[in-house]
């Protein structure tokens, strides 16, 4: 007996190899991401961020207060002449803050009174509030060093994670389990609604192609890109980016559950919408939350609470969390568990969407 | 007279409050052309679809190649189809959707041989989005036969298509039926059915209206033929008026009615007789067309109109 499978699962291949877009999506779209985003986060960048400041005093008391600035390594300090326009300067060179050591700081000082430092701001430039922050502490050892306490408090940090770890480390599950999500469902929306469209499904029924044959041929093809576009993923991580992630059994079982997942869910969204036009938004619906609302961009725990329970609500937060646990902090009994959650919904789905697939345009 | 391959009784097709098809019976014999003809929604792709396997009867029985449709993938291997509006793997070529579809049968012939019979043995690399209408045809084609089937059924095959192209079809229907195939046609196209049929039925709003060689159904149902005597004028009305009393005069032309057993000769008798001048005279024998507008009051859809049923 011949395989109708294994046919198929040719003319997939073939397909998939004439369609640039697919390729695009599937194959190039991680390295993208994984590039742009590993350049911006891995490397410390530039180290400080310029902060212009105006001298109005210069007094010993300001030159000193610039000094520990300059010091504290975490800001440049770029001087703007004294009869300089702040806010020309501002306008001019787009700057989101912008420091002014008001005249008479050091004699105030001297004198035991209080002193305002006048910083301006942008207060929702990210730059701005490291700016501001570093600013204060300066300001508060002065005022620690004037009232003539010698005790410093300090804070020392130590890592809860393994310090070899990098941003990319975290970073990189998040982009395995986004392409994996988004490829599949769009594959898989993408193909049944045009087949339906096409009757080319029409024209299969016509045959002894099993519908089931035909779902299995398409679940292997997106397993195997899966593992693909996994293994261009990683070998980019390892190769530009310091990647210290680990590869195990519990990732793989992820990988493979999290394909059929996202596979099943592709066949409910277009077994539900038949037209073209309308799968392809309702794709991009469910596409784009999880996309966003996962964990893979911005931490779940940083988000408002009702986003938080939203995005307990996503399947996509389970593969994500699974892979960082397998992949990252070696939490096994997490990833364990993120494994279940993803396996029974994967289930859930497959029952879904194989009863909504219809072959036939009615 | 060879045996009955398609067997059809009291087939019946219901959705909700409409029927589709409604208690309808015919048989189809090895190694004839019959075609199913009728205007859109009169219940031909419902009726094809159910013979097909494709959809379960409301009621009736069918039996294709001696089997209930109830045994669908027997008789998906003994039968080939080309769907309405066909449509094969944009991104696959010629070669590879026929091999495709080619793989999905246990037994089936070989791909070469079956290219060279749709003429598309030189184009057997090119894309399939890259074709034209006749050519995705003739692909549509090689496809339904990739099972050596005994059955063809063809759903509006020419829908859509330059003349050139439909008498492309034409040809290979001919040649189909030269195998010794059973080609089961569904068309809105009367011309077609006229010119390819053995055996025709004639569908509308879910019953057969009419069935017969299309010899037969035009004759029964066609009406006389009519003469036209152009440029006669009121000389050759007045020469012809007593011995055809329904003659009448369209412009300076003459529309003569040849019935009761009266010959065009008798015509032309009496006008040479009375020598009148005429420019030409020219019969239109009844057609199909003819046939469906008369018993029906309705006309068959006009070409380029969208078939959706």
């Amino acid at each position: 007996m011949r395989s109708r499978a294994l046919v198929d699962l040719k003319a997939t291949v073939l397909e998939f190899k004439r369609s640039p877009s697919a390729v695009f999506w599937t194959l190039a779209f991680p390295i993208l991401l994984i590039l742009i985003f590993g350049a911006i986060f891995s490397g410390n960048g530039a180290g400080a961020y310029i902060l212009y400041v105006q001298d109005l005093d210069g007094s010993p008391q300001s030159e000193q207060f610039l000094e520990i600035l300059n010091g504290t390594g975490q800001v440049e300090v770029m001087m703007a002449g004294a009869d300089e326009d702040p806010e020309k300067l501002i306008s001019d060179k787009g700057l989101s803050s912008f420091l002014i050591i008001p005249a008479g700081f050091g004699q105030n000082l001297s004198a035991g009174e209080n002193v305002t430092l006048d910083f301006r701001w942008d207060s929702g430039s990210q730059v701005a509030i490291t700016n501001y922050n570093v600013v204060k502490s300066v300001a508060d050892s002065m005022n620690l060093a004037v009232q003539g306490a010698d005790e410093r408090i300090s804070v020392g940090t130590g890592s809860i994670v393994d310090d070899r770890l990098t941003f990319i480390d975290f970073f990189l599950p998040g982009v395995l389990a986004l392409t994996i999500m988004y490829s599949t469902i769009n594959y898989m929306v993408l193909t049944i609604t045009q087949y339906k469209s096409q009757g080319l499904f029409r024209k299969m029924m016509t045959t002894p192609l099993r519908r089931s044959e035909w779902l299995a041929s398409r679940i292997i093809w997106q397993i195997i890109l899966s593992f693909i576009s996994v293994a261009i993923i990683i070998s980019i991580g390892s190769l530009l980016f310091d990647l210290n992630a680990t590869i195990n059994i519990v990732m793989v079982l992820l990988i493979l559950a999290g394909t059929a997942l996202f596979t099943s869910m592709g066949m409910a969204i277009a077994g539900l919408i038949s037209d073209e036009e309308r799968a392809d938004a309702a794709a991009g619906a469910v596409v784009f939350p999880m996309m966003f609302l996962s964990g893979i961009f911005f931490q779940v725990e940083a988000m408002p609470g009702f986003l938080q329970t939203v995005a307990m609500a996503l399947p996509l937060t389970y593969l994500v969390d699974g892979l960082r646990d397998a992949m990252v902090y070696g939490n096994m009994a997490g990833a364990v568990f993120n494994l279940a959650v993803v396996t029974g919904l994967a289930a859930v789905f497959a029952v879904l969407g194989t009863m909504l697939t219809r072959w036939k345009q009615e | 007279m060879a045996e009955a391959v398609i067997e059809v009784e009291g087939l019946r097709k219901q959705y909700d409050n409409i029927v589709a098809v409604d208690g309808i019976d015919f048989s189809v014999r090895r190694g004839q052309v019959f075609s199913l003809l009728g205007p859109n929604g009169a219940g031909k792709t419902t009726t094809v679809e159910m013979l097909e396997c494709l959809r379960p009867p409301s009621a009736g029985r069918v039996s294709i190649l001696g089997l209930d449709i109830s045994q669908g993938r027997r008789i998906k291997d003994r039968i080939g189809v080309l769907p309405q509006g066909f449509n094969a793997f944009a991104l696959l070529t010629v070669r590879e959707n026929v091999e495709y579809f080619a793989g999905m049968f246990d037994a089936a012939v070989d791909v070469d041989e079956l290219l060279r019979w749709v003429k598309l043995d030189g184009r057997q690399n090119e894309l399939f989005k890259n074709l034209s209408g006749g050519m995705k045809q003739r692909v549509g084609i090689a496809t339904s036969l990739v099972n050596d089937p005994e059955i063809v059924f063809l759903d509006e095959p020419t829908t859509g298509l330059d003349p050139s192209a439909r008498r492309d079809v034409w040809r290979m229907i001919g040649n189909l039926r030269d195998q010794g195939k059973t080609v089961f046609l569904t068309t809105h196209y009367m011309e077609e059915a006229e010119m390819l049929s053995d055996y025709i039925c004639i569908m509308n709003h879910g019953r057969i209206i009419c069935r017969g060689t299309p010899r037969e159904i035009i004759l029964e149902h066609g009406g006389s033929p009519v003469a036209f005597v152009r440029g006669a004028g009121e000389k050759g009305l007045r020469l012809l008026q007593k011995a055809f009393p329904d003659a009448a005069l369209v412009e300076d032309d003459l529309k003569v009615t040849v019935h009761n057993g009266r010959r065009v000769s008798e015509i032309l008798n009496l006008l040479d007789a009375g020598e009148a001048h005429y420019d030409e005279i020219v019969i239109k024998k009844s057609t199909l067309e003819d046939v469906f507008l008369r018993l029906t009051g309705e006309e068959l859809m006009k070409e380029g109109e969208e078939d959706e049923e």
